[in-house]
């Protein structure tokens, strides 16, 4: 089964019947030019643009960028996972405690969604 | 066992036209990713394929349905079957499997009696496409190029209906 495109702009600005230059303009930005470049993944737009998109196509970011969503969301699970061996092999108290209690929560998230 | 067309994700369908062809990119049959034409030389078939190599390399396909030529109902010209059997070979060089669907499945799918008709029901299934759809042709009229955009769709959605054990 083929991956998640890194991400669906094109998708959503088709469907909302809007051109690229419009996009543009309601970006703040001069020309298309810019939406083709995030369309095509050559470019990657700031956090505020991408708050925006959200605003334009009413589609939360991370099902407007669901590729990208998923390569980061399974980078950070992994990140997580070491962390959570890591700190746990040190000496245990409150704190300690606490803060294995958050990594576990995201290491499950990870083996429960996979 | 899993339907295969249940195990078919993104899939690319394509229409040529005398001046290009037009496409669809499904994932799934409700979510309609991409659309539209892409112009060629009649003269220059390699450009053609070029132009499906773009799309192959931007959607990251699990398949990819052509019409099948060999069928009894397709009228396609010399230059378009062998067109879309270089496509067809295009395609599997790049790993990626293809399926023929001939013209004649599309309309029992959908139940019309022509193009037109399945365009229609196209425009009615994607909101997008609606605006798009050519007003009804008179026997005198050229089709419009972006004819070939609601074939690809409706050949892209009968593999999702009627998914065949050559799918997987």
């Amino acid at each position: 089964m083929a991956r998640k495109l890194d991400n669906y702009l094109k998708t959503h600005r088709k469907r909302s019947g809007l051109h690229q230059h419009e996009v543009a303009y309601l970006l703040g930005t001069k020309d298309g030019t810019r939406v083709g470049r995030y369309e095509l993944s050559i470019r990657e737009p700031t956090v505020r643009t991408v708050f925006a998109l959200e605003v334009i196509f009413n589609v939360p970011a991370k099902e407007l960028f669901a590729g990208i969503y998923g390569k980061v969301e399974t980078q950070t699970r992994k990140r997580a996972a070491k962390l959570f061996e890591r700190v746990g092999a040190r000496h245990q108290d409150k704190a300690v405690a606490h803060k294995l209690a958050s990594l576990r929560v995201i290491c499950n998230k990870s083996h429960k969604e996979s | 066992m899993t339907h295969p067309s249940r195990e078919i994700r993104r899939v690319l369908a394509i229409d040529p036209t005398s001046r290009g062809f037009g496409f669809a990119v499904l994932e799934g049959p409700e979510n309609l990713i991409d659309y539209g034409t892409r112009g060629c030389p009649t003269t220059a078939p390699e450009v053609c394929l070029k132009r499906v190599e773009e799309l192959l390399d931007i959607f990251h396909l699990d398949l990819v349905v052509l019409e099948d030529t060999d069928h009894e109902d397709s009228k396609r010209t010399p230059r378009i079957r062998k067109l879309l059997d270089d496509m067809e070979l295009l395609v599997a060089s790049r790993g990626v499997k293809t399926r023929r669907v001939p013209t004649g499945r599309i309309k029992k799918h959908f139940g019309a009696r022509n193009k037109y008709q399945v365009a229609v029901k196209v425009a009615g299934q994607f909101a997008q496409l609606a605006p798009r759809l050519p007003a009804p042709l008179k026997s005198w009229d050229k089709e419009p190029e972006r004819m070939a955009i609601f074939t690809a769709v409706a050949r892209g959605l009968a593999v999702f209906q009627h998914g065949g054990p050559s799918v997987v």
